[in-house]
């Protein structure tokens, strides 16, 4: 065992000499010769690959000037806004008008104690006085219906590094939660049973960057992701269509070295989408929702290694470098670090917490 | 894998992204932080600094005697009491006053439900005629549960019970005052009825009586015996059906088909007690609040009505 170690030793120190002793290489030529010698990592490292979770917060928004909107015990409702309350007459109305296109009928008493009809007995705070409804109609301004949503993205992207450009796509599977929308500052003593719905979308997407600034170990850049979004089961399709999307965000990034860096992305997402409720009827309008997203994802981006790993097993050496076949006599060059670590560091740049033990010493 | 170091930068970089995560979330939409405004103790606070001895009512106000009358008589349930009062917040600032000299005091029924704020009709159970107290009112039995430009925290009410009545008396009180209205005006041909309506016909009528059960459509104007007009409108509703006010409905059914006539009735036969608002003008702030009903917002307590009614 002892022997293998020393003479591993002295062979990785006899390649060193060996190395130590041929010419140096220019930058230049060292990018030629790592593409003829590995010509599909050549290319392979141009792309990064990259893997991102989070947190997104959604805010679903329709301004509705033809429908009124309508809470009772068994739920919220939007119905025709011409459409007069008469008590005990049912009411056409929708039951869900957010995610599908749900009708109902609904039947409202309207507790009026105008003038002329009959007082009512201890009239002060008196329950009778409360319809068995809340009513929002929009008179001369729309009523604006909103609520949010929330999100968890997993996102896959792989993009193609051209200098400090990068293009490339990738999908998102958003696990995504949405409350049905009211009134904006409605209150309601109706508790609304409906709540929610659940999806998972997906979303496919082109993307664009730039790399804007790098500073010490930190990098700063911004991309756009533009696409398709598949509302996922929890928004019916037949009724539902919906935009593209685009996604403004910026990145920043911590260079962990030149394959491996994890980053922070904040981003903002413009959607829109459209529920109809018409079903080809032109006196029925559809219902027009904006819901913008935010997002905060954070992940890691990995390019693959333009050089493998030294076939030495115990080759830690901290530099790229050449190790020549003892066979056939051909120099490749290989890196003795893993992928995480900087594969030309700098003095003391892999281990600064060793310089500063000895720095303690001192 | 990773060595220590390693390890340790990933751990802190994915911590700060979290930290971000979290400033971002702390960010968004959140409740406000319900502070609570416990009146009960900011009164007693109140007190304890003006160093006032006030008594303690099991309702969760305070009051004290200012002025005491042992000959007078003790505020009941039902009964009809006139009252002035000066009603002010904490800091001194008046939100009501009506004193002697400024006017007649205003009628109420205790104990009807009818008073608004409601710690004032709980606080005249402790008085008899002709005293004054003062009251500390919590905010819950003052203007706290309403949203208006009125304080919502605890006010200060004093009141003095200058007498009562009973609904009866008033209601004789009214039919006298309605002979003195037709006197006054010169109505003729006035036909007063034992349930204190009154009903001149302005118009003839050339059709039958309507029939009890039937549907009725009329068009009236309402007005208070001071000629002012509070309401008018068209109405279609099944004769005595109890969805009109007493003397509208009796008068109706005593016209013809096309008549018009003048039906004058004392509150027993409109709105009774209505709701008495201090300050008058919270009215129609409680009614779109849905704490009072609507035709509180047009007639005061004991307001003798005057419709005059066309039979369609």
């Amino acid at each position: 065992m002892i022997q293998l170690y020393i003479s591993t030793k002295i062979l990785i120190l006899g390649l060193l000499v060996i190395a130590s002793s041929l010419p140096a290489f220019s930058q230049i030529d060292l990018q030629r010769k790592r593409r003829e010698d590995y010509p599909i990592r050549f290319i392979l490292n141009k792309f990064s690959i990259n893997l991102s979770t989070g947190y997104g917060k959604t805010f679903y928004r329709s301004e509705i000037t033809d429908y009124a909107y309508i809470r009772t015990e068994d739920g919220s409702f939007i119905f025709d806004n011409n459409t007069e309350i008469i008590n005990g007459q049912p009411i056409d109305a929708y039951s869900d008008w957010f995610s599908d296109v749900a009708t109902d009928q609904i039947f409202l008493t309207d507790n009026s104690f105008e003038v002329p009809y009959q007082p009512i007995g201890n009239p002060v705070n008196n329950p009778l006085l409360h319809d068995n409804y809340d009513l929002i109609r929009p008179d001369s301004v729309p009523v604006l219906l909103k609520n949010t949503g929330n999100s968890i993205p997993i996102t896959l992207a792989l993009y193609l590094n051209l200098k400090r450009v990068r293009i490339g796509g990738g999908l998102t599977a958003d696990f995504h939660r949405a409350w049905y929308p009211e009134p904006d500052e409605f209150f309601s003593k109706f508790p609304d049973p409906n709540g929610k719905t659940k999806t998972l979308m997906m979303r496919y997407f082109g993307l664009i960057g730039v790399s804007i600034y790098e500073y010490l170990d930190y990098a700063l850049a911004a991309d756009l992701r533009f696409g398709k979004i598949n509302m996922g089961k929890g928004f019916n399709k037949d009724v539902v269509s919906n935009s593209s999307f685009i996604n403004i965000g910026a990145r920043i990034e911590n260079v962990f070295s030149e394959y491996f860096r994890i980053f922070v992305r904040p981003s903002v997402e413009f959607k829109s989408y459209s529920v109809n409720l018409a079903g080809g009827d032109a006196n029925v309008k559809n219902i027009d929702y904006k819901n913008p997203t935010f997002f905060v994802e954070f992940g890691i981006s990995l390019n693959y290694p333009d050089l493998p790993r030294s076939p030495l097993k115990n080759d830690k050496i901290q530099m790229k470098h050449f190790l020549s076949d003892p066979k056939s006599g051909t120099r490749k060059e290989f890196r003795g670090q893993p992928i995480w670590k900087k594969q030309d560091p700098k003095a003391g740049e892999l281990y600064p917490e060793l310089l500063k033990k000895k720095d303690k010493k001192l | 894998m990773f060595d220590g170091f390693t390890l340790r930068k990933i751990v802190y970089n994915l911590f700060g992204c979290c930290m971000i995560l979290l400033i971002c979330l702390s960010g968004c939409k959140r409740d406000p932080l319900e502070i609570g405004n416990n009146s009960l103790v900011s009164l007693e606070n109140y007190l304890k600094e003006k160093n006032i001895t006030a008594n303690s009512a099991p309702e969760g106000y305070f009051y004290k005697a200012d002025s005491t009358n042992d000959s007078g008589t003790a505020i009941s349930t039902g009964d009809i009491v006139s009252i002035y009062y000066h009603v002010e917040d904490l800091d001194g600032g008046t939100i009501d006053a009506l004193q002697p000299g400024e006017g007649d005091p205003v009628l109420l029924q205790h104990g009807a439900g009818a008073v608004f704020p409601v710690g004032i009709d709980l606080g005249l159970s402790q008085m008899k005629t002709g005293e004054t107290f003062t009251f500390y009112l919590p905010a819950s039995l003052a203007y706290g549960t309403i949203n208006s430009s009125v304080t919502s925290g605890p006010v200060i009410v004093q009141i003095k019970v200058v007498s009562k009545t009973t609904t009866v008396a008033q209601k004789t009180s009214e039919i006298n005052e309605i002979e003195q209205y037709i006197t006054s005006e010169h109505l003729s041909g006035v036909i007063s009825f034992a349930s204190g309506l009154n009903s001149k016909e302005l118009q003839k009528g050339n059709g039958n009586k309507p029939q009890s059960g039937t549907e009725v459509t009329f068009t009236y104007t309402g007005k208070l015996i001071n000629n002012t007009t509070f309401d008018q409108g068209t109405e279609t509703i099944t004769l005595n059906n109890n969805e009109l006010i007493t003397g509208l409905q009796e008068g109706i059914g005593r016209m013809r088909h096309n008549e018009r006539a003048l039906l004058i009735m004392p509150s027993a036969l409109g709105y009774g007690a209505s709701v008495r608002v201090i300050p008058h003008y919270l009215r129609e702030t409680l009614v779109e609040q849905k704490v009072i009903p609507e035709y509180a917002a047009v007639v005061s307590p004991f307001s003798t009505l005057l419709f005059e009614v066309t039979l369609q």
